[in-house]
C-alpha cells in the first residue's frame, strides 16, 4: 500500500505522520513517501510567525472551528513533554484590538483565559477603543517543520524533492493513495478557481523584549489588514498585510512602509528595533478548507486522491485537526480496500 | 541656601531614583551620588525587577498600595513610550499559583496591575500540584538596562556620580547640606540598624527566549520571570545569611522546582547564578532625621529597608525621600534666616 503525500508545509507533514501512527501498525506494506519541491525552511508554512488563532468568525463552518480545537487541545497537551523546545511550541499571552465593539469569536473557549480587555489595558493602545486577552499557542514553523522530518524519518517516511506535474504521474508509478497538501499551487495538479492567494508580507525585527502578541482589526478591512506583531522565540514579525489574488512573492516596498509605520505607531519601542530580514507568502486561501476524498478511475484501477488544502492564514491553528481527518478518510479507503479487515493469504 | 548640596549614598535602584525624584523636585539642588557600588555590582542587578509587591508588616498597607501605584504609573508609560526597550522596561504577563487557596485571594495591589482575575480550571489543570491561582499582567525592570537609564536621566540633569565608600556619614557633612541614606543592606554597618537583616536570594539567570509568561508560586520561592534576554529562575529566602557565594545544591533545586512548573526549561541554556542579599525590614525605613555631633547638625533623610520590593516600590519611596528632602531644605533655610536676625 504505496501512500504519496504531495507538499512538505505543516499540512503535508502533519497528515503523513497522522497517518502513519495510526495505520503503520494494522497495514504492514504501508509505504509512506513525500513529495515536495519546497521543502523547510522554504515553505509557507515557515513564513507563517505560527500564532495559534482563527479568523474572527467560521462564518458557521463548525467543522472548521472543531478542528482548530482538536489542533490547540492536541498542542497543549503537548506543552508538558520535553519535546515542546524542540517543536517550537509555547504558550503566550496578548491582545486583539477593535475600533468598535466585536463579537465575541468562535475560538473564545478554546483559547485560556479569553476576557475584554480593561480600560487601562486599552490606554496602551490609542485608536482602539475594544478588544480581548487571552493565553493561546506559539507553534513555530521552522522548528515545527523540522521536528516532524525527523518523526517521520524516524518511522521510514521517504522525501523525495522534486515537483510533482499530476497525480497521474504518482499513480502510474504504482502508488495507491495520493494526499494532495500542495497548499497555494493545488492549481497546477487540478484547477480549483476557490483557491486563490491571500499576499501576505512581513518584516521581522529584534524586539526581545516585547512578550504578547498584538493583532489589531479593521472589521471592513478584512482580516490581516492591520498591523499585527507577534514574538517569536528569535525575532518578533511584524504584518498586517492581506491582498487577495495578489501571487507575488516578491516584497514591496509600499507594503513594507505600512508595515513598519503602522506597527511602530502601535508599539513606539519597535522604531528603535533593528531590520534582519523581511519575507512574502501567498496564504492558500478559499472560502472553505478541501479536505475530502475524490476517486479517479484509471483503466482497471481505482485510485484515491485525498485533498486537504486551502487552510488561508489559518494553517497551523487547523493542521491536525484537518490530519486526523484526512487520517479518517484515509481509514475508510483502506476498509473498502478491505485491507484493514483480514491480513494477505492466499485466494482459493 | 541658593544651591543645596545633596549626596544620595548608595547606586542600587533606590540611590539611583531617589536621586532622580530630587532633581525633579528641587531643581535648585545639586545632587551628587556616591557608592562604592554601582550597576552591574548592585544587588538590583541581581533582583529580576518584577513589580509584585512585598507587603511589609509593619508598613501600614495604604501607604504601600500608594508607593506601588505611584511606581506602576511611572513605569507603565516608559513602558508605551520609545524608550521602552533603553529602559528595559516590558509588559509581562503570567500567572501566580498557590498549592492551597491563599486567605486573602485578592492582594491589595491586585486593581494596580492589568487584568487581574483568578485563572480557570482550565488553566490551573498545567500546574497539577497548585489549586488556586491568579492571573495578571504586570511589568518587569530588567537590570542593567533600568540602572543604565536611570544613571543616564541622572546626567541629563547634571547630577555626578562617584564611585566612593562611605564608612561614616559624618564624613559628608563639610562638603553637602542634606545627606540621603539609599544604602541598602549598607545601612546595617553605616548606621548601625539592628532591624535591618539579610535575607540571601540565589538566581539563575538563564536564556530561554521561548518562555514569554512568567509563573510565580504564591510561596515566593519559586519564579521564572522571562526578562529582555535572560529568564530569572528563583530562588532562595534565607534569613540572616550574608554570603554572597553562590551553592551549587541551592542551584540544582531552584532549576528543578523551576522546571516542574515549567517542563521545558529543561532545555535553557547558559546558566548564570547570581546572589544578592535583600536588605529586609519589617518597615521600609523612609524617614528623616537630624544627627548631632559636637555642636554640628546634619540633616539626613533615610531610604532604605526595601527586602523582597525594591522594585516595586521604589519610584513611590523615591518621591516620599524626595519629600523629606524638601523639608530639610525648608529647615535649613529656616534656620539659615533665623540665624540672621
Amino acid at each position: 500500500m504505496r501512500v504519496a503525500v504531495i507538499g512538505a508545509g505543516v499540512i503535508g507533514l502533519s497528515s503523513a505522520l497522522c497517518i502513519h501512527e495510526q495505520f503503520h501498525g494494522l497495514v504492514p506494506s504501508l509505504e509512506l513517501e513525500v513529495y515536495a519541491d519546497r521543502f523547510t525552511p522554504h515553505t509557507t508554512s515557515d513564513g507563517a510567525a505560527g500564532l495559534w488563532q482563527p479568523y474572527l468568525s467560521d462564518h458557521g463552518n463548525l467543522q472548521e472551528t472543531l478542528w482548530n480545537k482538536e489542533t490547540f487541545d492536541y498542542l497543549l497537551g503537548h506543552m508538558h513533554s520535553p519535546a515542546s523546545k524542540e517543536m517550537g511550541l509555547y504558550l503566550i499571552s496578548g491582545y486583539n484590538l477593535f475600533t468598535e465593539p466585536a463579537p465575541d469569536p468562535s475560538w473564545k473557549n478554546i483559547v485560556l483565559g479569553f476576557r475584554n480587555l480593561t480600560p487601562k489595558e486599552l490606554e496602551l493602545f490609542p485608536g482602539y477603543s475594544y478588544g480581548w486577552f487571552n493565553t493561546a499557542l506559539m507553534l513555530e514553523g521552522r522548528s515545527y517543520l523540522p521536528w516532524l522530518t525527523n518523526r517521520l524519518t524516524q518511522r521510514g517516511v521517504k522525501f523525495f524533492h522534486k515537483k510533482v506535474e499530476s497525480f497521474q504521474e504518482l499513480f502510474s508509478q504504482g502508488v495507491d493513495v495520493v494526499l494532495n497538501c500542495s497548499g497555494m499551487r493545488s492549481g497546477d495538479l487540478q484547477p480549483d478557481p476557490e483557491l486563490q492567494p491571500g499576499r501576505g508580507q512581513i518584516i521581522k525585527v529584534l524586539a526581545p523584549w516585547v512578550k504578547h502578541f498584538i493583532i489589531t482589526h479593521d472589521l471592513k478591512s478584512g482580516i490581516y489588514n492591520s498591523p499585527y506583531i507577534i514574538p517569536g522565540s528569535e525575532f518578533t514579525v511584524l504584518g498586517g498585510i492581506y491582498q487577495h489574488g495578489n501571487w507575488s512573492e516578491e516584497n514591496s516596498a509600499k507594503d513594507h512602509k505600512s508595515v513598519w509605520d503602522s506597527c511602530c505607531r502601535l508599539l513606539p519601542a519597535l522604531q528603535k528595533a533593528k531590520i534582519v530580514d523581511e519575507w512574502s507568502g501567498l496564504r492558500p486561501a478559499r472560502p472553505s478548507v478541501r479536505l475530502e476524498r475524490e476517486s479517479i478511475r484509471l483503466g482497471n484501477r481505482q485510485a484515491e486522491v485525498i485533498h486537504n488544502y486551502g487552510h488561508g492564514g489559518f494553517g497551523i491553528t487547523i493542521h491536525w485537526g484537518c490530519a486526523m481527518a484526512a487520517a479518517r478518510l484515509f481509514g475508510n479507503i483502506l476498509q473498502e480496500k478491505k485491507q484493514l479487515a483480514t491480513p494477505p493469504g492466499p485466494r482459493l | 541656601m541658593a544651591s543645596p548640596k545633596v549626596a544620595v549614598v548608595g547606586a542600587g535602584v533606590i540611590g539611583l531614583s531617589t536621586a532622580l525624584c530630587i532633581t525633579e523636585t528641587c531643581p535648585s539642588c545639586s545632587v551628587t551620588v556616591l557608592s562604592d557600588q554601582f550597576s552591574p555590582n548592585t544587588t538590583s542587578d541581581v533582583a529580576a525587577g518584577m513589580l509584585i509587591p512585598h507587603t511589609y508588616p509593619d508598613t501600614p498597607i495604604h501607604r504601600q498600595k500608594q508607593w506601588f501605584k505611584e511606581t506602576f504609573t511611572f513605569l507603565f508609560a516608559i513602558s508605551n513610550s520609545a524608550e521602552a526597550s533603553e529602559a528595559g522596561i516590558h509588559l509581562v504577563s503570567g500567572w501566580q499559583v498557590f498549592r492551597s487557596t491563599p486567605k486573602e485571594e485578592l492582594p491589595f495591589w491586585s486593581d494596580i496591575v492589568l487584568g487581574f482575575r483568578a485563572m480557570s480550571e482550565a488553566e490551573l489543570l498545567k500546574f497539577p500540584q497548585h489549586r488556586f491561582g491568579q492571573a495578571f499582567t504586570t511589568l518587569k525592570c530588567d537590570c542593567p538596562p533600568y540602572m543604565l537609564w536611570l544613571e543616564k536621566r541622572l546626567k541629563a540633569t547634571g547630577t555626578q556620580m562617584y564611585t566612593r565608600k562611605v564608612a561614616d556619614l559624618w564624613e559628608l557633612h563639610s562638603e553637602y547640606d542634606i545627606v540621603v541614606n539609599c544604602t541598602g543592606m549598607g545601612a546595617h554597618q553605616l548606621v548601625g540598624d539592628k532591624q535591618l537583616f539579610p535575607v540571601r536570594g540565589q538566581v539563575l539567570k538563564v536564556h530561554a527566549p521561548w518562555v514569554k509568561q512568567f509563573i510565580r508560586d504564591g510561596d515566593g520561592l519559586t519564579y521564572i520571570y522571562p526578562g529582555t534576554h535572560r529568564v530569572t529562575l528563583g530562588g532562595t529566602r534565607e534569613k540572616g545569611s550574608w554570603s554572597l557565594s553562590p551553592d551549587p545544591g541551592a542551584t540544582r533545586d531552584i532549576f528543578d522546582r523551576c522546571c516542574s512548573l515549567e517542563p521545558s526549561l529543561q532545555g535553557a541554556q547558559a546558566i548564570e547564578v547570581k546572589v544578592g542579599l535583600r536588605p529586609s525590614r519589617q518597615c521600609v525605613r523612609v524617614q528623616r532625621e537630624v544627627l548631632s555631633q559636637g555642636g554640628v547638625k546634619l540633616p539626613v533623610v533615610h531610604n532604605y529597608g526595601h527586602g523582597a520590593g525594591g522594585f516595586s516600590v521604589h519610584r513611590g519611596t523615591a518621591k516620599e525621600a524626595a519629600h523629606l528632602v524638601g523639608e530639610c531644605i525648608s529647615a535649613l533655610q529656616g534656620s539659615s534666616s533665623r540665624a540672621k536676625l
